[in-house]
């Protein structure tokens, strides 16, 4: 069944649209298979026919996987620029597919939570989504879909090196694991750096979420373990939970730290964001991350007061971190100009200004007399 | 029988079967140490010859083998040397095998390389092993057949 993005944009991918466990600070996971067939050269260094070859051999094998027999397929020559932009948007292929043409395929299953691709960097690659924090059922799941993949095709398998990949250093098991980090504490107190180094000590990179619109923006980082070096997936795993359980406990210890010895400016920074959600008229999309974070930050500290909830509030603002990014705003709003873009955006986040209120201490702070 | 030639600091290492050893002439480890000591121009000549024999006796496979140690390209996908050491990646997975001494890099053997693949697999190479084997004695070729019977101890 090919994409049909009108009724594939309705349902957002979990990451987007759930809220999971720890969802504070540990906004999503993801886990990374990847297997390639023996004999077949890497799709780096493939010709046309042969990646059209591995695709036929491969096809079968990924409708076999449970939730893909009808799960949506469509191969790049497919899709247009933009409908790859909006997968890329959804984090539904990366941007090394986005740039593949003949003999490139993507299945999305009907949760969203799980794609597989042909021929990007390695002959297949899965990769499954979750909300917060679920390395360990992420881990379970694509082993079970390793488990089916290995005994149905021929994989290139090294007895010395694991499962071969196109980069060397990914050899291994195949696994690879990738955290997504919501740390306003850290870089309020300009601690990513210092932290950022602590972590490839212990084998573990952190880089933005949201490269493309600088460093900062969104406050989103994404945790992922070093290839092979730093031992089987179930160390990593294992290593990673403990580094994100610590970093939870230290971003909530930094948060509070900003709260109890800065709080005008927190309530400065907080009170005009909520000002512009109420008075605002135009928003671009960097702002609009910026504005997302700081909210998440104020409803965490308990700045703000939601009615219907802090999960919801959460699941709103995921919702609108893609509802209102550049090409799904375009392409649902059938191509509107740049300014237009701006005042949709901003219409959407207006809808949060509507389910939230300033807590007392915020709207009754009182300014020294003259 | 084990034999060792220093010739101007280089090392030769020849390991040669009884019945090889015999076909060739050195049949009496002792007076290969006699000869070495009383006729020592004869005695390098004949190894030399000897050398010069096995390299070529064996076959195109072991040149192939030497061949591929110095490889610039694989084989199998023409993928440089080059481009491996610049991006670490590779072409396919016979680069691995191909490039393998540049591979020092990796983690160690065992490390991470995850569970292996299904005991069918194990199965069909094991049978694809054993018919290696069988193809590999009836041409004689018994250093491929040794290394295909370790190959299949190992699996058993």
């Amino acid at each position: 069944m090919s994409i049909r993005f009108s009724s594939h944009l309705k349902q957002l991918p979990p990451w987007f649209d759930n809220h999971g466990p720890e969802d504070g600070v540990i906004v999503g996971t993801m886990g990374r298979l990847v297997r390639n067939l023996k004999g077949e050269v890497f799709p780096g260094w493939s010709t046309a026919e042969s990646r059209k070859r591995v695709a036929e051999k491969l096809i079968p094998v990924v409708r076999s996987i449970p939730g893909f027999k009808q799960a949506t397929h469509a191969e790049m020559t497919e899709l247009s620029k933009e409908e790859r932009k909006l997968l890329l948007e959804r984090k539904q292929i990366t941007p090394c597919l986005a740039a593949r043409q003949d003999g490139c395929h993507v299945f999305i299953n009907k949760k969203q939570d799980t794609i597989i691709m042909l021929n990007e960097e390695e002959h297949l690659a899965a990769h499954h989504f979750a909300a917060g924090n679920k390395l360990k059922s992420i881990v379970t799941d694509l082993r079970k879909k390793a488990q089916l993949i290995d005994k149905q095709a021929e994989i290139a398998y090294n007895k010395e090196y694991g499962y071969l990949t196109s980069m060397t250093a990914e050899c291994g098991d195949g696994i690879q694991l990738y955290m997504v980090l919501h740390l306003p504490g850290h870089a309020m107190l300009n601690q990513i750096d210092k932290l950022e180094r602590a972590l490839n000590k212990m084998h573990l990179n952190l880089s933005p979420f949201y490269s493309e619109y600088g460093e900062e923006t969104s406050n989103l980082y994404v945790l992922f373990s070093t290839p092979t070096p730093s031992g089987s997936t179930d160390d990593i795993l294992g290593h990673m939970s403990n580094i994100a359980e610590n970093l939870v406990e230290k971003e909530h210890l930094l948060r509070n730290k900003i709260s109890a010895e800065d709080f005008l400016h927190l309530s400065d920074i907080i009170g005009r964001t909520y000002g512009m959600l109420l008075y605002g008229r135009m928003m671009g999309y960097p702002e609009m991350l910026y504005t997302v974070s700081q909210l998440r930050l104020a409803l965490n500290l308990e700045f703000l007061e939601c009615e219907r909830g802090e999960s919801s509030l959460l699941t709103l603002l995921n919702n609108l971190l893609l509802m209102a990014a550049p090409t799904h705003l375009a392409y649902t709003a059938e191509e509107p100009s740049p300014q237009l873009q701006k005042v949709l955006r901003m219409h959407l986040m207006s809808r949060v200004a509507n389910a939230i209120s300033l807590n007392d201490d915020l709207s009754q702070i009182s300014f020294p007399k003259e | 029988m084990l034999l060792t030639q220093i010739v101007n600091g280089q090392v030769t290492d020849l390991a040669l079967c009884e019945t090889c050893a015999r076909a060739k002439g050195l049949f009496d480890p002792q007076s290969l140490t006699f000869a070495e000591k009383f006729f020592p121009e004869e005695f390098k000549a004949k190894v030399d010859k000897l050398v010069r024999e096995l390299a070529g006796g064996q076959g195109e496979k072991k040149e192939e083998k030497k061949k591929t140690d110095v490889l610039t390209k694989c084989p199998v996908c023409d993928f440089p040397l080059e481009t491996y050491r610049k991006t670490g990646r590779m072409g396919c997975p016979d680069c691995y095998t191909v490039f393998s001494r540049e591979l020092d890099i990796l983690a160690a053997p065992g490390e991470n390389q995850g569970p292996r693949p299904t005991e069918e697999k194990e199965d069909q190479s094991r049978c694809s092993l054993e018919k290696q084997l069988h193809e590999a004695i009836a041409r004689e070729d018994y250093e491929t057949a040794a290394q295909l019977r370790d190959k299949l101890n190992k699996l058993n």
